[in-house]
């Protein structure tokens, strides 16, 4: 009598695993997701950088503190204000934003005390609602 | 048998392709950190041209505005304004911003017509006038601006004649001979 053979199932653990690979490699490297409709969090860091002094300089024009700290909280949500400054001295020896350190530099300082200010009194920081803020949501896939 | 184990080695390379796409897009995408200010939501965007608006109201360079505004990478900076209109009326914008809006979209030379706060209202689109072809005229200047001596007593005057009688290079006897 001939025993059949019990054939091994390591075919089966092959081909998942080769098609593992090859989703995996697809889903990540090929087309992985695209978030759209962002919030400006996942800006590109040059971006966050042109974001925050768009920000600096709106603030320079309007001087409403609780409005630019708002705008400020979509970047960066809890406001950092060692990140903040980190970014700003990156921003100093960058050719293309020497000119306005001043504006972002005045901005930084008068948030800071603004945030030291709300703390002080025990206050969350006043958001003015004459014009909605957008609220923030998950990035979709 | 040997043509089944084909076709099981095959399902199972397309089940591991299934887990592989819904493990990567589904439970660990890629963290897409460097998405451009293109992919923003729209009340971001609107807020976006908003802050545009208040520098721009503030410092009136219309280089650096048309500069803001080509970073949303919409179809064009009057494209950019006229969006953000209209998602500031369905946001509820207050009657201030909506005028730096609307001030923004006149700088920069776009065709929506302010009409108010009333989201309902459709927008009326101004288009261009293409009908007339002469050229505007931007200045017409006065009698005195032509001639500043008009009025003044004061009359031009007349450039020196030369002397005929001084050496003449070009003429018989002068100076060259």
């Amino acid at each position: 009598m001939v025993e059949n053979q019990k054939k091994s199932p390591l075919y089966l653990i092959t081909g998942l695993v080769l098609g593992l690979i090859l989703g995996i490699f697809y889903g990540w490297v090929i087309n992985p997701t695209r978030y759209v409709d962002i919030s400006p969090q996942s800006l590109l860091n040059e971006q966050k950088k042109q974001y925050m002094l768009l920000i600096s300089q709106s603030y320079q024009a309007n001087e409403d503190i609780g409005r630019s700290y708002a705008r400020i909280k979509q970047m960066m949500d809890p406001v950092d204000m060692d990140q903040l400054r980190t970014m700003l001295l990156a921003m100093e020896m960058d050719n293309d934003y020497r000119d306005q350190f001043e504006v972002m530099r005045n901005f930084i300082n008068d948030l800071d005390g603004y945030i030291q200010a709300m703390r002080i009194s025990g206050q969350t920081p006043n958001i003015p609602m004459t014009t909605p803020i957008p609220a923030e949501t998950a990035p979709s896939p | 048998m040997k043509a089944a184990r084909f076709i099981w080695f095959f399902i199972m390379i397309a089940a591991g392709i299934a887990i592989g796409l819904y493990y990567t897009w589904m439970v660990n995408p890629v963290n897409y950190v460097d998405a451009t200010f293109f992919d923003l939501r729209q009340d971001y965007k609107a807020d976006y041209v908003l802050m545009v608006a208040e520098i721009y109201d503030n410092e009136p360079v219309l280089l650096q505005t048309m500069m803001r505004l080509d970073r949303l990478m919409e179809t064009s900076p009057e494209t950019a304004v006229e969006n953000a209109i209209v998602n500031a009326g369905q946001l509820g914008y207050s009657q201030h911003d909506v005028e730096l809006l609307y001030q923004l979209n006149d700088a920069i030379g776009g065709n929506l017509i302010d009409q108010g706060l009333d989201s309902n209202q459709p927008l009326k689109f101004n288009p261009p006038n293409l009908e007339s072809t002469s050229l505007p005229v931007l200045w017409t200047p006065t009698p005195e601006e032509i001639n500043p001596f008009l009025n003044q007593g004061v009359q031009p005057v007349a450039p020196p004649v030369a002397d005929p009688t001084i050496d003449n290079p070009f003429v018989d006897g002068g100076g060259n001979g």
